[in-house]
């Protein structure tokens, strides 16, 4: 502030100074050294004295003196001498320059040039005998008046300044000629001189002719007769407009100035050199709370934050030895004792030789900022840790200029050096070949749909090994045009477990199956044998008819083709059971449940025969087909009828009876169920039931139910278990049926069939 | 499909094996009478005719065991040869102590038949 102080300081055309109250100037204008031809450290201290006129000097000091006891501003008139020697008259005007809190800190003076006005003071009284003689030779404006103030008499600078004849003035108010505001002042100042009858000297502005108001000294002198009785009054216009318009400017400077600081909406403070604080602005005050004596010298210390006192302090000092500017980050504390952070900022303020004389600091609000900045670290921390967790990356793509830009996770998932440049083709070239037409697709897509996208593909890393990433994206119009913002998951783990677990089950099903091949084998025996039986003995007998005498031709006719009949039957019997223990693939395909239900049957009838299984089923008419895998339907309902058949191998006393059923159920779905009469599983089976490895059989490896459930899962259907009301439990499972349009129901198809007789 | 050799009845719940059987054995000059069940046999007229029972061990119903019981407590001292189709020592075991002539596993040979008959007829 003080360096903004001298810089207007120098600027004025008049020689200005500032001093403090002991008389020492501390500053001295360039115009005032000029004027006096004295050095500007020459000046300053009390070598200023030197350029004043000795016989004006002690009246100068006493005056200031009175000034400076009073805190008063006041005028002196003072010869100084110019550079060549010689004295001219000097307006002194000087007032005192207080700080915040009102204190004077210095003086500060201006000086104008009123060497002309004074001589004519000292020349007109001289003059009075020829006064129209004095008037007209006057080189200013200049008026003779009544002693009531009706004008007498002008001089040619008058008309010339005015551009009016007397006439013209004469009939003129006095507010066309001076300024409105400063009519009253001079009407006044003229009224009590003419009352008095003394002098007056007051300073106005008057219009020119052309239309602009200039300041002028006005002096008015009254001119008496022989008798000492005032005849008339002799006024003088002295033109001082270029000496006091710097003084406006210097007033409007100060206003403007101190208005500024107090009103900018920062703390703005000044320290000494030792860092103790020297000013205060008023909103840094009322923001702590403190008065400027509390906050002055290393007060203002007690309104920062405790924790932040010894950074403060050393970051401060550090500054200070320095001399450079700085900045420190700290926590006031607010008049209501909420802190928060401020920016300190300090400048050095210099003299000529480059010494700091005070430090200017304003203090910043940067808390919201402060906490923003902490709210988006964090936020990034967490997106940053969410994104390594969960092995997401985001990208965006600027389809105008094709920038790519990748998230930290993204450029690990990518195996990129992290921050260096993503272009297309690196992403292309990172992609597995197989892949590349999908992402050619995608590429062409956003061109020109701009669809939202969600798709994998898998990436070839240099190792050799392949990722599968997941990328879900989303087009927007940014700032640079249409863009792409998306997210990548690295779904590897999952797609290598979701591998490993269909293997797994794929084992499961067919240790399930070989299993249920040894429980089978019985009954696979038996109805191989039956029909084998048949062979043998009707190709015995076929032999015995062609070697009777005669040959019985007709008869071994008919054993052959029994002989035939039951090779069939043998060998359809290996088809099946080679379609139900078969390893191939999954397939999908219109499913009659009806006849995948009745083929199981026929192979495990033996089986539940020897078991005492007395098998109903209750096949519908009409069942609408299912679109899935026959074999392992197959396999679900040959389990159901394996386990139930179990359940029975302890029951005596009652039946040992197995209903199988199908039926429709809702939601155009079709629903098998097998009922048993066994010995059923109390509550906590029923929740166990499914789990991979429970089992309640001696030997059963527990898989059974649950490759059930997942093939049943597998066709968009759920697998059931329940007691009955009576003894047993009933397993059921249902699926979709095929929609309209898709092939035709089986035929119809419903039966009661015992354990005997089926195939 | 009588003949004039002593009479032998079959029972066994597979059409395959009554339409084949008897025709062999009247090959060898048996008279033979087949039936479904062992409940149906036990109805005919057969009962006490009949000099050789053939009878599988699995059927619906009564089975093969149950008949061999049933005769036995009604008196009926008639040679029994089980067939059956599944291979199974235990109940075969049981039918030779229970007093079968013999248990033969399906399919079997013409010689392992006849050796059973004469067995029974002896």
């Amino acid at each position: 502030m003080q360096h903004e102080w001298n810089r207007i300081f120098d600027a004025l055309p008049v020689p200005a100074w500032t001093a403090f109250a002991d008389g020492r100037a501390d500053f001295i204008n360039a115009c005032w050294c000029e004027y006096t031809g004295l050095g500007f450290d020459e000046a300053l201290g009390q070598g200023w004295q030197m350029a004043i006129h000795p016989d004006d000097l002690s009246a100068l000091l006493a005056g200031w003196h009175a000034m400076a006891a009073a805190d008063a501003q006041g005028e002196l008139e003072v010869r100084m001498r110019q550079c060549d020697g010689d004295y001219r008259w000097f307006l002194l005007r000087m007032g005192p320059l207080t700080d915040a809190s009102g204190r004077v800190e210095k003086w500060c003076g201006i000086t104008t040039d009123i060497d002309q006005r004074k001589r004519l003071e000292q020349a007109v009284p001289k003059a009075l005998p020829d006064l129209r003689a004095a008037l007209d030779s006057m080189p200013v404006p200049a008026a003779v008046t009544t002693r009531t103030g009706k004008l007498l008499r002008i001089n040619q600078a008058t008309r010339e300044y005015f551009g009016k004849t007397f006439s013209q003035l004469k009939s003129l108010k006095p507010s066309d000629v001076v300024h409105p505001d400063d009519l009253p002042y001079i009407l006044g100042a003229q009224s009590k001189a003419y009352e008095s009858g003394s002098t007056y000297n007051v300073q106005s502005r008057h219009r020119r002719s052309d239309g602009v108001y200039r300041w002028f000294n006005v002096i008015g002198m009254p001119w008496r007769d022989g008798d000492g009785e005032i005849a008339c009054w002799l006024h003088l216009l002295i033109d001082i407009d270029d000496q006091r318009r710097p003084e406006e400017a210097l007033r409007t400077a100060e206003r403007n100035l101190h208005a500024t600081i107090h009103t900018i909406p920062a703390l703005v403070w000044s320290a000494r050199t030792d860092g103790s604080a020297e000013f205060f602005n008023q909103h840094y005050l009322d923001y702590v709370g403190l008065t400027a004596e509390q906050a002055l010298g290393w007060g203002w210390m007690v309104a920062v934050h405790p924790d932040d006192v010894d950074n403060l302090t050393v970051s401060w000092r550090l500054i200070l030895a320095s001399h450079e500017p700085g900045e420190i980050e700290t926590r006031l504390r607010r008049c209501d004792g909420e802190y928060r952070w401020f920016l300190f900022r300090v400048n050095p303020l210099r003299n000529e030789y480059g010494g700091i004389i005070r430090w200017y600091g304003i203090s910043i609000d940067i808390d919201d900022r402060k906490r923003a900045d902490e709210k988006l670290r964090r936020s990034e921390a967490f997106l940053a840790d969410g994104q390594r967790i969960s092995l997401t990356g985001s990208f965006s793509w600027c389809l105008d200029s094709d920038e790519i830009v990748f998230s930290e996770e993204l450029y690990r998932i990518f195996g990129f050096a992290q921050g260096s440049t993503v272009t297309l083709e690196r992403i292309t070239d990172r992609v597995h070949p197989d892949d590349m037409p999908l992402l050619t697709d995608k590429r062409i897509d956003a061109r020109t749909a701009g669809n939202d996208h969600d798709y994998e593909i898998r990436l070839l890393m240099p190792n050799g090994s392949v990722k599968h990433v997941h990328i879900v994206s989303h087009s927007t119009r940014g700032r640079y045009g249409r863009e792409y913002l998306g997210a990548v998951q690295d779904v590897t783990q999952r797609r290598n477990s979701e591998e490993t677990l269909g293997a797994l089950r794929a084992e499961l099903a067919r240790m399930t199956k070989i299993n249920s091949l040894g429980v089978l084998t019985a009954s696979i025996a038996h109805e191989v044998n039956q029909p084998l039986s048949g062979v043998i003995t009707n190709a015995s007998t076929c032999l015995r008819q062609l070697a009777a005498d005669p040959p019985c031709i007709e008869g071994a006719i008919d054993t052959a083709k029994r002989t035939i009949r039951d090779g069939h039957r043998a060998a359809d019997v290996m088809t099946r059971v080679r379609a139900l223990f078969s390893n191939k693939a999954t397939v999908s395909e219109w499913v009659n449940l009806n006849d995948a239900t009745r083929e199981v049957i026929a192979l495990s009838q033996s089986t539940l025969k020897s078991s005492r299984v007395m098998l109903k089923a209750e096949l519908l008419d009409d069942m609408p087909l299912v679109m899935g895998d026959r074999v392992q339907l197959q396999q679900v309902i040959l389990n159901l009828l394996m386990n139930a058949a179990e359940a029975m191998r302890e029951v005596d006393d009652r039946p040992r009876q197995v209903v199988i059923r199908t039926e429709r159920d809702s939601g155009d779905r079709v629903r098998l169920t097998v009922r048993d009469s066994g010995v059923g599983f109390g509550p906590k089976g029923v929740s166990k039931l499914f789990d991979t490895f429970y089992t309640t059989k001696d030997g059963g490896m527990g898989i059974g139910l649950s490759i059930s459930q997942s093939i049943i899962e597998r066709h968009q259907g759920r697998l059931w278990a329940a007691p009955n009301d009576g003894p047993g439990v009933s397993f059921w499972f249902s699926i979709p049926r095929a929609s309209q349009g898709e092939p035709a129901t089986q035929a119809a198809t419903t039966s009661t069939t015992r354990t005997t007789g089926l195939l | 499909m009588t003949a004039a050799g002593p009479l032998i009845t079959v029972v066994d719940d597979d059409e395959s094996v009554r339409e084949s059987l008897p025709d062999l054995l009247m090959e060898f000059g048996y008279s033979v009478r087949a039936f479904p069940s062992a409940e149906a046999f036990l109805s005919s007229d057969c009962v006490g005719a009949a000099r050789c029972l053939i009878l599988d061990m699995a059927m619906p119903g009564m089975s093969g065991l149950e008949l061999q019981q049933v005769l036995a407590q009604s008196g009926r001292d008639i040679p029994i040869v089980f067939i059956t189709a599944s291979r199974d020592e235990t109940v075969r075991a049981l039918a030779l102590k229970r007093g079968a002539v013999d248990c033969l596993f399906k399919p079997f040979s013409e010689s392992v038949l006849l050796a059973a008959l004469n067995t029974a007829f002896r």
